[in-house]
């Protein structure tokens, strides 16, 4: 219930953020943005809207999880109001998940809003009748591309994975030096490919840090699936099996996350 | 025997090699308001941060409310209210929204709520800024808001880390009183301040903290019993090697335009004076009684402590 009071204070105050809006309105821009590319191929127009518009709410999403997430704890011990938060009876671990809950309330609000929006420009381009045969004809001529939730679900679950991992820096970092190792990681976890393929390396250094950086880093790759959505040739054997594996997979990788960061910030003398 | 409030056994608490509270001992009653005083850097918010559960002790022991600050942590939190100095709020927020965030995370009642955070806005005098951000607010609207954040859950215990500092006048008189009026409630107040009028006119007893090390405990009362005199001398021989004479007798409080002001509080000691002033064709100008403030007493013990 604390974490619960805590995680709206959180929203509320992280909504109130300008550099927030800035990255929404970068997003939505991008996506209103999407039919002029579309324009540009008109052959595979479709394929670039959805190739561009789910790499939008990526982009988007990825910047505004880190630079909500960066501050949360930071700036409470800054400007010391974390004071007057555990002088009350408020356990450490509570006010560390209220802040995870509402930074990824954030997030996740901002990955709705852009997905509905994404959406709308989809079908918009896919209305076949013109406004000539009636207002309700043509808002009814087109259809909805209900595989792109699935785009988005699955990038819903990585910010999740994100979230998680800036959260577990912010208990001992700085903003900055979390804002370089959230984005480092996460790139790197999205070459997942790339560390498999060095885990088989012959050269027994590179096979190990190759290894360790495989197995250690969240694979933020495996949540990539636009490339299975937008071209039928790389469609996943079995999507729900792979979807349900890789939410799993980012549920107890945020869960461990949390855990430490809750160890981290429990011994830790603010 | 009841339980006191605050009870304080041989705290002691060093950041590596900084012993910053040394081996401190006191009590505070049930309904009693003290003042905990002492210069910057004394140990003055350590020993509350600590009572607060915010910060463990090296060695000794807490109690507030009869809970072990170290082992009951979260039964000291639901008994106090406390104001750190300068009070950090979120300067985005709006007053009541604030508010009524701080009497979610105390676990105040859904159903009281609004009665509550009303009666603590009209109590702490905030009602009519209820509305505004909490980055616009003065700093004594400020340190009112923090007021009635501590008041919200209607903790027995208040801890208030220097509550008028940087206060104008008007904010500061009306804060005192407010603070003040609190003793009415049958609320344990422990305040530190710098403001030692302030202390002498609300706390009931104060303890005096230099160094880490707790140097007096006691009513206000009998801190600044004893009255003594003060005696007003001048003469043209005063600079010349009379002052020395004078200052071995009894210590000289003010020195200016060949004028002298002693005080003391012993008949022969008083004689002395006179008699030495006279030798040298001085005049005493007026002997009259002085009642000691507390400002006196702090200054003495801390000073001689530093002669010490």
């Amino acid at each position: 219930m604390i974490a619960w009071a805590i995680a709206r204070q959180t929203v509320n105050e992280a909504l109130r953020r300008r550099i927030m809006w800035v990255f929404l309105i970068s997003g939505f821009a991008l996506i209103a943005l999407m039919p002029l590319f579309g324009y540009l191929a008109p052959k595979d127009s479709q394929t670039v809207l959805r190739s561009l518009g789910l790499a939008a709410i990526l982009l988007a999403g990825l910047f505004i999880t880190i630079v909500t997430c960066i501050y949360l704890i930071p700036v409470e011990i800054e400007r010391r109001t974390i004071y007057t938060v555990l002088s009350k009876p408020v356990q450490r671990y509570e006010f560390v998940l209220g802040k995870f809950l509402g930074g990824f309330i954030t997030v996740a609000i901002n990955i709705l809003a852009m997905g509905v929006v994404f959406l709308a420009m989809l079908y918009l381009q896919s209305l076949r009748a013109t406004t000539d045969q009636g207002l309700w004809v043509w808002i009814t001529s087109g259809s909805f591309a209900p595989e792109m939730v699935r785009g988005i679900f699955m990038t819903f679950f990585q910010m999740l994975l994100l979230a998680a991992l800036t959260i577990f820096f912010s208990t001992f970092t700085t903003p900055i030096v979390n804002f370089f190792l959230s984005f480092g990681i996460f790139m790197v976890g999205n070459l997942s490919s790339v560390t498999d393929s060095l885990t088989t390396n012959s050269n027994p250094v590179v096979r190990g840090a190759g290894t360790l950086i495989h197995y250690l880093l969240p694979n933020f790759g495996n949540f990539n699936i636009q490339n299975a959505l937008i071209h039928p040739t790389n469609e996943i054997t079995n999507p729900v099996e792979y979807m349900r594996n890789n939410i799993v997979y980012a549920l107890i990788y945020s869960a461990v996350l949390l855990i430490l960061a809750i160890i981290v910030f429990d011994r830790r003398e603010v | 025997m009841a339980t006191p409030a605050i009870n304080v056994q041989n705290l002691t608490k060093n950041y590596g090699p900084v012993l910053a509270v040394d081996d401190i001992t006191f009590e505070v009653k049930a309904g009693e308001l003290v003042g905990f005083l002492g210069p910057n850097g004394a140990g003055k918010s350590t020993t509350m941060r600590i009572l607060t559960t915010f910060l463990p002790a090296s060695k000794g022991y807490a109690w507030v409310a009869g809970f072990d600050v170290m082992y009951q942590s979260m039964e000291v939190r639901q008994r106090i209210g406390y104001l750190p100095e300068s009070v950090p709020l979120y300067p985005e927020m709006r007053v009541r929204e604030y508010l009524s965030y701080r009497a979610r995370l105390k676990g105040v009642e859904r159903s009281g709520r609004t009665a509550r955070l009303d009666y603590c806005m009209e109590r702490c005098r905030i009602k009519e800024v209820k509305n505004r951000l909490l980055g616009t607010l003065s700093k004594g609207y400020r340190q009112r808001v923090g007021l009635a954040d501590t008041l919200l859950a209607d903790p027995p215990v208040l801890i208030l880390d220097e509550p008028t500092s940087g206060l104008d006048p008007i904010a500061h008189s009306e804060l005192r009183d407010i603070v003040g009026s609190l003793r009415g409630e049958g609320k344990t107040v422990f305040l530190s301040s710098h403001q030692l009028a302030d202390v002498e006119l609300i706390c009931t007893r104060v303890a005096i903290i230099h160094n880490g090390k707790l140097l007096i405990t006691g009513t206000i009362k009998e801190l600044t019993a004893g009255d003594v005199t003060e005696i007003t001398v001048q003469g043209a021989q005063m600079n010349n090697g009379m002052l020395p004479k004078l200052k071995a007798i009894a210590p000289v409080v003010e020195q200016s335009n060949g004028m002298l002001q002693m005080r003391a509080n012993e008949a022969d000691k008083i004689a002395a004076i006179i008699d030495a002033v006279r030798g040298v064709k001085g005049d005493v100008v007026s002997i009259v009684p002085h009642k000691r403030t507390l400002e006196e007493v702090f200054v003495e013990t801390v000073q001689k402590e530093e002669g010490a």
